[in-house]
Order: C-alpha cells, then sequence, then structure tokens
C-alpha cells in the first residue's frame, strides 16, 4: 500500500521516480534469535542495549508489577529513544499494559511518571497531570 | 515528501519515501498509532476469508506481504495456530483442502502446512469447545504481531532518520 501510495505521490507531483526498496529492507530491531533476549524479544537488536540500562542500575531490571513482564528500564529506553512523552505512550503503546491488564497498568502509573518525570525533566505537577489523565483514561479499560 | 499522520499507513509511507531517498516530513498531533494502529486484530494473515470468495490476487498479494514481513521483521512476527472445528461430514474436506490451497498460494512465503486434526486432536489443542456433534478440526497457521511495537520499530528504521518526525 505504501508502494502505491509513494508511487501516486510522485506522479501527482511530477517529481522524479524512485523504485521502492523495502522488500529487503530489515525492520529496526531485526533479530533472527530475540527469544534469546526472554521479555525483552520484541526489541530485537535493541535488548542488549536495555539489558545494559539494568546493568547499570539493577533497579530497572525489577518487574513494575508482578503480573506484567516489564521493567523500568523499558520506561527509560521508551522516553529516551522511542519518542514517548505521557504515561499513555508508555503503559498503552511502548509497552502494552493497558489493555493487556488495566488493573496492573494503574497500579504501575506512578513509578512509570517517577521514571519518565527524571528522563524528561519534569516537575510532581506534571506527575499528578500524567497520572490523573491517565487513571481517568484506564477507567474505560475496566469491567 | 510530507505526510500528515503516524499511524500504520503514515509511518508505512515514511518508511517507504525515506528509504527510496526521497526527503520526507512525518507529522503526527500526538503519539504514533494513538488510534486504530494501536487496536488492530494483532493478525498478520494471508487473507484467508477472501479466499473463500474466491478472489485470489488479494490472498496472494496479502500472502506476500506477510512473508516479507516476517523476513524483515522477525522479532516481531511469529506464527499462531488457528483451528477450525469440524461438525459436518463436509468442513473436514472443504476446509482441509482450501486450507491446504492457501498454504500453497504462499509458495516460499508459508507459515507451516496445515492439518486434519481427529476428533481427539482437535479437543487436546481447544479443550473448552462444544464437543456435542464435533468430528475434528484443521489447524492452519498464520501470523501474529504487536501492531504498536511494529509501528514504533518502523518510526526509527535507519532510513527514517533522514526524515524529519514531529
Amino acid at each position: 500500500m505504501a508502494e502505491d501510495c509513494i508511487n501516486q505521490a510522485a506522479t501527482l507531483a511530477g517529481i522524479a521516480e524512485k523504485p521502492c526498496v523495502t522488500a529487503g529492507l530489515h525492520i529496526h530491531g531485526f533479530h533472527d534469535q530475540a527469544e534469546k533476549f526472554g521479555t525483552l524479544a520484541m526489541y530485537g537488536s535493541d535488548a542488549p542495549a536495555i539489558q545494559e540500562l539494568i546493568h547499570t542500575d539493577n533497579s530497572l531490571g525489577a518487574p513494575l508489577h508482578p503480573a506484567l513482564p516489564y521493567c523500568g528500564a523499558e520506561v527509560i529506553w521508551a522516553t529516551r529513544y522511542e519518542m514517548a512523552r505521557t504515561l499513555e505512550d508508555v503503559l498503552a503503546r511502548r509497552t502494552r499494559a493497558l489493555p493487556l491488564n488495566a488493573r496492573a497498568a494503574i497500579a504501575m502509573a506512578p513509578r512509570v511518571a517517577e521514571l519518565m518525570a527524571n528522563e524528561l525533566g519534569r516537575d510532581n505537577a506534571w506527575k499528578a497531570e500524567q497520572t490523573g489523565t491517565f487513571m481517568e483514561l484506564a477507567q474505560g479499560y475496566l469491567c | 515528501m510530507v505526510i500528515i499522520g503516524g499511524g500504520a499507513t503514515g509511518v508505512g509511507c515514511a518508511v517507504d519515501a525515506a528509504s527510496r531517498g526521497y526527503d520526507v516530513l512525518l507529522l503526527e498531533q500526538s503519539d504514533f498509532g494513538k488510534g486504530t494502529s494501536s487496536r488492530s486484530t494483532k493478525l498478520v494473515h494471508g487473507g484467508v476469508r477472501y479466499l473463500e470468495q474466491g478472489n485470489i490476487a488479494l490472498v496472494l498479494d496479502a500472502l506476500k506481504e506477510r512473508g516479507i514481513l516476517r523476513r524483515n521483521a522477525p522479532h516481531l512476527i511469529h506464527d499462531l495456530a488457528f483451528v477450525v472445528p469440524n461438525y459436518h461430514w463436509w468442513e473436514a474436506p472443504f476446509y482441509g483442502l482450501g486450507l491446504k490451497v492457501y498454504n500453497l498460494l504462499a509458495g516460499k512465503y508459508g507459515f507451516g502446512p496445515s492439518e486434519i486434526l481427529s476428533r481427539e486432536q482437535t479437543l487436546q489443542r481447544l479443550p473448552t469447545i462444544k464437543t456435542e456433534g464435533l468430528r475434528g478440526g484443521v489447524v492452519y497457521y498464520d501470523g501474529q504481531f504487536d501492531d504498536a511495537r511494529l509501528l514504533i520499530n518502523l518510526a526509527t528504521t535507519r532510513c527514517i532518520s533522514t526524515a524529519l518526525v514531529c
């Protein structure tokens, strides 16, 4: 679909046509044996860098909630390298805590806000605002 | 090229355009995949139901894209077994043959051969299924992935670093 779309855009704009090369393009994180990274498998080739974060600060390796496979290092990673800017970005999409287990996501929220605030240089008011907004959103996922 | 929206379509187009060598600006108002693109079925499928509708061209295309995606992002795309339970005599040959064709159409991009299951094998795989009248089943394979994670990995794919993401 992207190939057709970009072809069409180039034609309409009358700019030089260039061939699509994505059929052989490795997507970021490409790794043949990602399973060996355990709960960090989905990060593929980024997993060793996240393990390194844990290595420098062991507290980042502890699960943020016993019911979910996510740790603090992933919050740091998402904020530093994956453009996560809100609590929802980290809890709903960089990790899937919210759709998988909304109660656990709510319980994790204050700690995640703390980690993100440190990373982004935000104050207590930001943490409170983010946590409040997230709690409101999460209510819709509880039954 | 200016691309408005950082969902699956926008980010996919940005990767396509940037990797070709075009200058790209991607605009997103909140977060990648905040709407539909993080709420998909999490399936990378070849469109098995379109096969039943006879749309072979679409199925061929989707099966090929499914295979390319697994080849280019093996850390995110995994095989998932699906079982179609059979309650009528004609279902085993019908789905058995149909899903055999589905796998054949995938060619070198196949995810694994489909198989006809006995009643016992079906119950083993689906222990909570309705047993009354159950004759057996057919197992076939499609792909499963985390939609938001693939999107983030697309947005951080190397070629994109030359594109500007706001």
